[in-house]
């Protein structure tokens, strides 16, 4: 049993995250400020933890904080708070994702899921294997061609396989559009084409939970597009 | 019919009018003074009566003029009556009349004198006419030698000699000099002569078939030695005379020795013997005077002219005035028509203007006082020899009107001219003396002007003059003072020129500061203080200036900026406020929907639901972003990028929204590379809200056209970007209001999104140093963007 620790000081949103995440087969904990989910946290089993920030008595921030010196389970950031400067903080004091309110319920669940497989199966790949490629939860298996994001299997036409990857082969680097059409066609790119771009959209809708904040597949806007290094 | 008025044809009648009014004065005042003057021939030429045409006597005899050349009459009568006793005896001229010369010359005097010298009276006319001549002789100065030989230096030729003797010499005696018969002589020669002229003459007028006078003068000495002048034939006595003009019609009756004087005509008593008193050396004690006037004007004169014109003319004189006033009327009527219509061609039309109204207006004054002037005289003229020469009324009357008709005509051209000046405001408008006068002023404003400016460009005001210059005039005649007085001199004044010139530095350093300073807050560093430390004077003065203005810009700017920043914190925390209610509502309605619902209502309504709340996360997203981006709050992090790459990547993310709608994309870009500088997720949220903007209100089954291309301004690259598409509904705004936050092209705000999209890609394009324009051109949408282009 998987338990999930759920804090919010509101009670109806607490609530909603609870039945979609029961309904996934999980044990919820509901919590409803800081220094509670850390009580909870202390006095049971959990798995992942999912807080608010603007709370009273204590914030998610500060219990963030406090968590992480006793714990190192997957902690999902909730807020209202959308602003870069609000993300980058809550991912530096240790959590792992940061989900904006409003959020949609289905992407919290995928995320969560992507969380738990990835805390609960750390460590157990196959690395010696040459022929898996993996960046998170995303593994590709040039052998069978096969691609698994979070475990589950994700179907890619052949172009977008190759697309992909040459993209998770040289994690880090960025391809433009021309690059990546001279290495999968074999030609010389000539003019500009939107080919290879609506690829690249089509690989992220199969890859990404939210293709518009994209966490594997990512877009430099006017250079190219790359896979970032984990 | 108003607008018929004002036609040519209208006004050309009433020009006729006029004229016809104006020749009927001419025919009525022309005849009326044909007639009404009387022209009379007597001794000293034709000259003219005038008969009173408003008199009301109704009888000729009784006007003015009847009195008045009866009095004439009367005059030339005594007269006449007096020189034929002079020249005649017995009634018939007497050449052989001996004359008395000092007698003659003396006939004013009362008392008779001596006398002896005498001449024939036809010796005395002939040498009146031939001239009296002198001659200079020695013998004359020599016997005259002391008596008045100055006034009479000369001898009298003796053309004629006295009756009886040789020379005037023989009657010089004690009593009477040789000068006073000389003087007796001359007077007479020339008094004689001169009657002699005028006894012909009144021989002539006093025919008796020639006038319709008749007179009958008996005078007479006391002797009873009665003379009788007449001229009417056949009288025997003075009785049967006196009966005979008495029944003439008018007469005058005066008997001297019984004074009664007897009349029926206007010829008083008075009046009457003043003509005698003339003569009264001829109209002693005892004579008679009788005149008369045949009031049956059997022959032609004065009177019977008078009479006849009189007649004429008198009947008709009441309709001749109402006629002259109903042409008076008539003209003036037309003339006051004429006068308001001219120029126009309608109730409100604008002034036309002919050919001679555009002249200038002093020539045309002029032109028209010349034409009219010379017009008049030669009118005035004309008439005035067809009077003296033409004996023919009618044509007189004809020349008349013709004379002035064609001054009229001249007269009204003119005039009507100067009206549709006056009416279009062009009189003084065309005047010389204007243009003159505009000249006039514009040339003195120029050199007031230059005048000015050389003052000015010599010194600004007066403070600046008394403190640059006269201090500059002392320091030099210090110089000259001190240089003059030797060597120490030149020594002080040395230290005191390296002084002033320690003191015109150090104040160009402080000016240097000042002018950094404001350099400084030129640029935007509002902080610049400027140090006043070793300052004075204006110099201080200037720097504290600029220091205050700085502190104030500062403020200004925190102010501004910090409400900027306070309505960007309002908005977030806002939205921040609202996104909690809302996460709730989004994620239970999420769970609505997995509710198995067999209720297609209340599924409809689900949809709703969620629709709305997804448009309500947006607005509060688009909301908190564009408040941030207005109030600067953004952190830009500048790399340099492929424009065309970007536009690739964004077709290819909106590839299949567009054809969705169908829009078919036209893409004009240059093949090479084309590189900016910006910060590439910014830029990329404007090209994604241009996007969308198209997306959203591009007309269905349209192209867009995207073009990317190089321009060079002012020496710089820049690469333009823009999209044009065909807008599905009527663009009824400005270009500017899409761009100001909230507003958008739908005024009902039905449709998805927020109406930030086009202000936020506008603040993001600004923020990245480019250009954001949109133009409108009917249902022609398009926006065009220009980044500085960098090398590849």
């Amino acid at each position: 049993m998987i338990n999930i620790l759920v804090c919010d000081d509101d009670k109806e949103i607490v609530d909603a995250i609870a039945i979609y995440l029961e309904q996934e087969g999980y044990h919820i904990i509901k919590a409803y400020d800081g220094e509670e989910a850390i009580r909870l946290l202390k006095n049971n089993e959990v798995h992942l933890l999912i807080i608010d920030v603007m709370m009273p008595r204590l914030d998610g921030i500060h219990a963030t904080l406090k968590i992480r010196e006793i714990s190192s389970i997957p902690i999902i950031i909730l807020s209202a708070k959308t602003e870069d400067a609000d993300k980058i903080l809550g991912l530096n004091i240790g959590a792992d994702d940061y989900v904006s309110k409003p959020f949609n319920p289905l992407e919290l669940v995928a995320r969560v899921k992507s969380h738990l497989r990835r805390y609960t199966k750390l460590g157990n790949l196959q690395e010696d294997n040459q022929h898996i490629y993996s960046v998170g939860g995303l593994v590709m298996n040039d052998e069978t061609k096969e691609v698994m994001v979070d475990d589950e299997p994700v179907r890619l036409t052949p172009i977008e396989y190759n697309i992909l990857l040459l993209l998770v082969k040289n994690q880090g680097r960025v391809y433009s559009i021309d690059q990546i059409y001279e290495n999968i066609w074999n030609e010389e790119a000539i003019g500009a084409d939107n080919t290879v771009a609506v690829h690249i959209r089509h690989i992220r809708e199969k890859i990404e939970i939210n293709p518009k904040e994209p966490r594997y597949l990512k877009v430099v806007w006017g250079v190219g597009y790359k896979i970032e290094k984990q | 019919m108003t607008n018929f008025i004002y036609t040519k044809k209208s006004k050309f009648c009433f020009l006729v009018f006029q004229n016809i009014s104006i020749c009927a004065i001419a025919v009525c005042i022309s005849v009326m003074f044909l007639f009404s003057s009387v022209p009379v021939s007597g001794i000293y030429g034709t000259y003219q009566y005038g008969i009173d045409l408003f008199d009301s006597s109704g009888q000729f005899e009784d006007t003015d003029v009847f009195y008045y050349l009866l009095s004439d009459s009367v005059d030339e009568v005594v007269r006449y009556a007096v020189i034929r006793e002079q020249m005649e005896t017995e009634g018939v001229f007497d050449g052989k009349k001996v004359i008395d010369i000092e007698k003659f010359a003396k006939r004013y005097e009362y008392g008779s004198s001596s006398g002896s010298l005498s001449y024939y009276l036809e010796d005395l006319i002939r040498w009146g006419q031939y001239g009296i001549e002198y001659e200079e002789s020695q013998a004359a100065k020599t016997l005259f030698p002391q008596e008045q030989g100055n006034l009479y230096p000369s001898k009298l030729i003796e053309r004629y000699q006295p009756v009886d003797a040789e020379s005037i010499m023989d009657f010089v005696s004690e009593e009477t000099s040789y000068e006073e018969l000389c003087g007796y002589l001359k007077n007479s020669i020339e008094s004689l002569s001169y009657n002699y002229y005028q006894y012909r003459q009144f021989q002539n007028i006093y025919k008796v078939d020639k006038t319709n006078l008749r007179y009958y003068i008996i005078t007479g000495d006391q002797d009873k030695n009665t003379s009788i002048y007449s001229n009417i034939p056949g009288m025997k006595n003075e009785m049967e005379a006196e009966r005979y003009i008495r029944n003439l019609g008018k007469h005058i009756y005066y008997d001297a020795h019984n004074l009664s004087f007897d009349t029926d005509t206007l010829i008083g008593e008075e009046e009457f013997t003043g003509y005698l008193n003339e003569y009264e050396y001829a109209f002693t004690d005892n004579y008679k005077i009788m005149i008369g006037i045949d009031t049956s004007y059997p022959n032609g004169d004065g009177f019977s002219n008078g009479y006849h014109n009189y007649n004429t003319v008198m009947p008709y004189i009441e309709p001749f005035i109402i006629l002259v006033l109903i042409s008076v009327v008539l003209y003036l009527l037309c003339f006051v028509i004429i006068t308001s219509l001219s120029g126009k061609s309608g109730r409100n039309s604008m002034i036309q203007l002919s050919g001679f109204d555009l002249c200038n207006t002093e020539c045309s004054v002029f032109v028209a006082v010349l034409i009219c002037s010379a017009t008049g005289i030669v009118a005035a003229l004309s008439m005035n020899w067809l009077y003296e020469v033409e004996s023919n009324k009618f044509i007189f009357i004809i020349g008349a009107v013709l004379g002035i008709l064609s001054f009229h005509i001249a007269f009204m051209y003119f005039y009507l001219s100067l009206v549709r000046r006056i009416k279009a405001k062009t009189l003084w408008k065309n005047s010389l003396i204007r243009k003159i006068l505009i000249r006039l002023v514009r040339f003195i404003r120029f050199i007031f002007r230059q005048v000015q400016k050389i003052f000015f460009r010599m010194c600004d005001n007066g403070s600046t003059i008394a403190r640059t210059w006269i201090p500059y005039l002392l320091f030099l005649f210090m110089n000259l003072v001190f240089v003059l007085s030797g060597w120490t001199g030149i020594l002080i004044i040395f230290i005191f020129d390296l002084l002033i010139g320690i003191y015109l530095y150090s104040e160009n350093k402080a000016k240097q500061k000042i002018v950094s300073g404001v350099e400084q807050i030129k640029e935007g560093d509002m902080s610049c203080q400027i140090d006043t430390k070793a300052m004075h004077g204006d110099v201080l003065f200037l720097a504290n200036a600029v220091n205050t203005m700085g502190d104030a810009i500062r403020h200004a700017v925190e102010t501004s900026m910090k409400d900027e920043r306070l309505k960007a914190d309002l908005i977030t925390n806002v939205s921040h406020d609202i996104k909690t209610p809302l996460t709730s509502i989004i994620n239970y309605v999420n769970l609505l929907k997995r509710e198995n619902i067999e209720d297609e209502n209340v599924k409809k309504y689900i949809e709703i639901l969620e629709s709305k709340s997804q448009r309500l996360k947006q607005l509060t997203e688009d909301l908190v972003e564009a408040s941030k981006i207005s109030s600067g709050n953004v952190t830009l992090q500048i790399t340099r990028l492929n424009f065309i790459e970007l536009l690739n990547q964004t077709l290819g993310e909106f590839s299949e929204n567009f054809e969705k709608k169908n829009l078919s994309i036209v893409l004009n870009v240059p093949d090479q590379p084309v590189v900016i500088e910006a910060d590439s997720r910014h830029i990329w949220r404007v090209i994604e809200n241009l996007f969308k903007n198209v997306e959203k209100y591009a007309m269905e089954n349209t192209r867009v056209y995207i073009d990317i291309s190089d321009e060079t301004k002012n020496g710089e690259q820049y690469v333009t970007f823009s999209v044009k598409n065909i807008s599905r509904q009527p663009l009824n705004f400005d270009a500017n209001d899409l761009t100001e936050r909230f507003i958008r092209g739908d005024v009902a705000r039905s449709t998805e999104g927020s109406g930030l999209g086009l202000s936020i890609a506008k603040d993001l394009t600004l923020l990245q140093g480019g250009t954001f324009e949109i133009y409108l051109d009917g249902d022609l949408f398009k926006i065009m963007l220009t980044f500085r282009k960098m090398p590849t």
